[in-house]
């Protein structure tokens, strides 16, 4: 019998773990999935918004700001790659301007610190590859960039050392409540509990129908994305968004924390939520929007493209309360922007609410809200290197060539405490096949690690869910 | 008649003109060399290749241990031959060019290590 | 610190062949660093035959192939090092390692011949849209797969690109049991060597789809299907032409990119179309005494000309450590004109000897019984007659230093004959 089951191991039910578990209570996070961040949270972009875009007094807007004040120290403790690399909305005439000063008389309005609108000269000295039909742009210094996988994957694993368990592919069939006790039906055993959080990401309704709460609707929005190679420098230097229009935020321009160039996403509203699925229409869309913030975007660097889908609400604003029509089941739903930028503010929301709902509940003895600081090896110093090698020669061997990820990270991150099960989480968890081969060279070792750390046979290691395997049988018996 | 005919003997790929009557080889155009000739007529009279592959090997710094047939084989046998190969499991150590199967086609060819292999579990 | 007079990166064809050859040429303080385990680099899971007929006059297999200059190392005492990754090195020649067995080494050396080959395009490179499931593979990846662990990667396949491993794969597949449903090419004309299509493709009864092209990858969990379209001549996709092929894996054979990571951060000029270093007739970089042969320098389509052009690389390399270099007068660039893709060299130093220099190139599109002409001032100073001119074969042409006036050579197809 569990005090909380929580459902769906995004960033948002990974940040409402780590906020519940320094107290005295029995909790699993479940996903369908086989690993964290396997939804939303493993394919945006990763970017920590100022804040200035939602209405004010909204949730999104005090919880997006809340949370990016918050985010430095927490990448700091769970040792999640984290940039302050500012952001620009780029503005082509003064009627667009317009839309500038009022983003920005918002976001002051909300506390915002660090909003300016800034002119074309300036423009040019931050950002030399902008075109020059830029006039103005609104400067957000606190804006920042993340690995939103990585944040989900630390976040829970910061969870799960403090007793946190993380029940993978359990899918939820059905919700049953007697006597004030949760009973949920899944594709395993059936798991009992007090409180249920639906942090379920675009499933969140089909989730909240289960309890007979029909209160909203998540409507799936894709998105697009194009990565560009490291090799292509800094085409930008920070998070270039153009101005919003009805439409929404439209085709930005980023860096990525591990120095790649990010362009997208497009907005489409699809039919089926786990098809993630890339167009060609698309892709040409956001390169040819991506175009007016700089012509020097050179496509073909490209080493990947890939679809997000987001979680939109019918109803506009975040949902974070307690069902209507079923008490101690929470909907955390409709989290789409700036849901990774709030996932912090979240999670001590979503604490405030559940805490009434036990009696006496004290905080845990031992517990920690850090992860210990673990560097990636292309990231050290020539002394830290030596000393890792010396320690554990398996950081001597280099496995990925393009982004130079180690033995000793690849097994670090099967044996972590939510350690990776597959290629995927592999790469993740170390960027091993992230970079321009993706994973040509990489994945047959990846797949002897994976192999020889979990002893099973090359035949059952999977891309990500059950059924991506990557090998059929042996040549020979 | 006459058969276009793309040589595989060597990376050029002639495209050559062969003419023949049924499976007798009568004579070829465009050729860059004499081996061109000796490709068209077994072509047309029967055509050979060198069968590549691997087999299993125990004990070794190998997994799978590269082979070939020293000499090319019928074309149609080559199904059959690839049968022979998958029954085929070598100890380690093994050096290049090492028989491993003899008169694998009936005809002489013989299958051959194309690389060496030492014993890791000595 | 070590100092080494000659540190060669990557024991693949390139790099064994600079290794014996300036070891022959009184090189001594020589280090070959490889990151592998083995020497013989991407030859090891070459198990087809087809190697070897320019270079040593018989026909061999990749491992055989390796082996010949694998056994020489031996022979020369040539020191190496496997399972060595390089990390960097600085533009002073100062060379940072690490492996398992020594960990983080530190090199000094005087002279470098790169030759780490090169890598596939990935799915992400030509943007082929669709699902993101397992069993999309390049065709090396599959081919080490295959051949080095002994695995199959699917069971029923469609090949994209007709480069030669994709060619060979094809028929190691089919070999092994696998249904190979189709190879298809987006250009008209193949990627791979005619003798290719012909032993890999025909006698095995696979379709080659010239101007066709994956348009959307199928399945969610593992491949469950491509669909593939028609291109016209310029090259958008002709709608009514789209089918689905039920498969399971998709293979990649899209084009090779040299590996330059430590190249260019280093600082050293690259070429944009070959993704090479910019060399000159020495295949010396623009840092001196930094040398590069293979494909790492531009992708190759024998590994004959590997080999040779590693022998070449040494010997230019062991002129700059003995200080015999011919001195320097007049730097002339090479540029690809009208229907040529890349030339390299990129330059011609012209020094106090005159030369006679090989420019090696490859054309744009197919051209049958054209000139290969090339200009300096408007004035040609030589002159080839290709009886065919295509993008998957380099040729050459050579020029005498005597001959160039000016500053810049223009190599091109001569159209007008």
């Amino acid at each position: 019998m569990y005090d909380i089951i929580i459902i769906g191991a995004g960033v948002i039910g990974a940040f409402v773990a780590r906020s519940l578990s320094v107290y005295e209570l029995k909790i699993c996070v479940i996903d369908k999935h086989i690993d964290a961040a396997m939804g939303t949270s493993g394919a945006n972009s990763g970017i920590i918004h100022a804040g200035y875009d939602a209405i004010p007094g909204s949730l999104k807007a005090s919880l997006n700001i809340e949370g990016s004040r918050k985010m430095e120290k927490i990448c700091s403790d769970l040792n999640i790659p984290y940039e302050n690399c500012e952001s620009l909305v780029v503005a082509f005439s003064d009627e667009e301007k317009k839309v500038l000063e009022q983003l920005m008389n918002k976001g002051k309005k909300g506390g915002i610190k660090g909003l300016s609108i800034i002119n074309q000269e300036e423009i040019r000295r931050l950002e030399p590859n902008l075109n020059r039909d830029i006039t103005w742009a609104l400067l957000a210094k606190t804006a920042a960039i993340v690995s939103p996988y990585k944040m989900t994957i630390n976040a829970l694993e910061n969870a799960a050392n403090n007793g946190v368990e993380f029940l993978r592919e359990y899918e939820v069939l059905e919700i049953n409540k007697e006597n004030d006790i949760f009973t949920i039906k899944t594709n395993k055993e059936k798991l009992r509990g007090k409180v249920i959080i639906n942090c379920a990401g675009v499933f969140a309704d089909e989730i909240a129908k289960m309890v007979g709460d029909k209160s909203f609707k998540i409507i799936p929005r894709s998105g697009e994305y194009i990565i560009l190679d490291k090799s292509v420098g800094p085409l930008v230097n920070r998070v270039i968004f153009q101005t919003p229009t009805k439409e929404g935020k439209g085709v930005l321009i980023t860096k990525t924390v591990d120095e790649n160039i990010l362009i997208g996403p497009d907005a489409k509203v699809i039919s089926d939520k786990a098809l993630h699925e890339t167009h060609s229409d698309a892709i040409d869309y956001i390169y040819k929007k991506g175009l007016k913030i700089t012509d020097k975007i050179p496509l073909h660097k490209s080493i990947a493209t890939f679809t997000g889908v987001r979680a939109t609400p019918d109803s506009g604003d975040f949902i974070i309360k307690e069902s209507i029509s079923c008490k101690h089941f929470i909907n955390v739903a409709g989290m789409d922007s700036p849901g990774l930028s709030s996932a912090p503010a979240i999670g001590d929301y979503v604490l405030k609410l559940v805490t009434p709902m036990f009696l006496d509940i004290t905080m845990k003895k031992n517990y920690t809200i850090t992860l210990p600081t673990k560097k990636y090896f292309s990231n050290m110093t020539v002394n830290e290197k030596k000393e890792a090698i010396k320690e554990n020669n398996q950081y001597g061997k280099i496995v990925c060539r393009c982004e130079n990820v180690t033995e000793a990270e690849i097994v670090n991150a099967i044996h972590m405490t939510i350690g990776a099960t597959t290629v995927d989480g592999i790469k993740r968890r170390t960027r091993a096949g992230m970079g321009r081969c993706q994973g040509g060279f990489c994945l047959p070792q990846v797949i002897d690690i994976l192999s020889r750390e979990l002893k099973i046979d090359k035949e059952k290691i999977q891309k990500g869910d059950d059924g991506s395997y990557i090998l059929t049988r042996r040549t020979r018996v | 008649m006459i058969r276009k005919m793309t040589c595989i003997v060597c990376p050029r790929g002639c495209e050559m003109d062969v003419e023949y009557e049924k499976n007798t080889f009568i004579g070829v155009l465009n050729n860059f060399c004499s081996k061109g000739e000796e490709y068209a007529r077994d072509e047309i009279i029967s055509p050979k290749r060198v069968v590549t592959s691997t087999v299993k090997v125990i004990g070794g710094d190998l997994l799978m241990l590269p082979v070939k047939t020293d000499k090319p084989v019928n074309k149609e046998k080559i199904f059959d031959i690839i049968k022979k190969i998958y029954q085929v499991k070598v100890t380690a150590p093994i050096e290049i060019n090492d028989v491993l199967l003899s008169n694998i086609d009936d005809n002489g060819a013989n299958l051959v290590a194309t690389s060496s292999t030492i014993n890791i579990t000595k | 610190m070590k100092l080494i007079d000659l540190i060669i990166i990557g024991g693949g064809p390139a790099g064994l062949a600079a290794a014996c050859q300036a070891k022959e040429n009184g090189i001594n303080n020589i280090l070959l660093l490889e990151r592998e385990n083995v020497l013989g680099g991407i030859l090891k899971q070459c198990i087809h035959n087809g190697f070897g007929l320019q270079y040593f006059q018989k026909e061999l297999t990749g491992p055989e192939y390796a082996n010949e200059f694998i056994e020489k190392i031996h022979k020369l005492k040539i020191p190496y090092k496997v399972n060595t990754m390089v990390l960097s090195i600085q533009p002073n020649k100062t060379i940072i390692t690490s492996s398992k067995e020594e960990g983080y080494v530190v090199y000094q050396a005087k002279s470098i011949i790169l030759a780490m080959g090169c890598r596939e395009r990935p799915r992400g490179a030509i943007r082929i849209p669709g699902t993101n499931p397992s069993g999309i593979l390049t065709a090396g990846t599959a081919q080490k797969f295959v051949n080095i662990d002994g695995y199959i990667p699917g069971e029923t396949c469609v090949i994209l690109g007709s480069g030669d491993i994709g060619l060979i794969m094809a028929r190691r597949l089919t070999l092994e049991g696998v249904k190979v449903k189709a190879v298809c090419e987006f250009q008209p004309y193949p990627g791979g060597l005619s003798r290719n299509i012909e032993q890999c493709l025909i006698d095995y009864n696979i379709p080659l789809m010239l101007s066709h092209t994956v348009v959307a990858i199928h399945g969610k969990k593992r491949v469950t299907g491509v669909t593939i379209a028609k291109v016209d001549e310029h090259f958008n996709i002709i709608e009514n032409s789209k089918q689905e092929i039920a498969c399971d894996t998709l293979l990649l054979s899209v084009g090779l990119i040299p590996e330059n990571e430590l190249t260019s951060q280093m600082g050293i000029k690259m070429d944009q179309v070959t993704s090479g270093a910019m060399v000159n007739q020495t295949l010396e970089t623009s840092i001196k005494g930094v040398f590069a042969c293979g494909n790492v320098l531009h992708v190759h389509d024998l590994v004959d000309y590997v080999t040779m052009e590693g022998n070449r690389a040494a010997n230019y390399a062991t002129t700059y450590l003995n200080n015999s270099k011919n001195l320097m007068k007049k730097r002339i660039t090479v540029i690809a004109d009208k229907g040529i893709r890349y030339v390299m060299p990129q330059y011609i130093d012209i020094g106090e000897k005159n030369e006679k220099i090989t420019i090696y190139f490859r054309s744009k599109e197919i051209y049958r019984e054209k000139n290969t002409i090339v200009k300096c001032q408007k004035k040609i100073i030589s002159r080839h007659k290709n009886l065919r001119l295509m993008p998957a074969e380099m040729e050459k042409i050579l020029v005498k230093t005597e001959d160039i006036s000016g500053d810049t050579i223009y190599v091109g197809v001569d159209t007008n004959d």
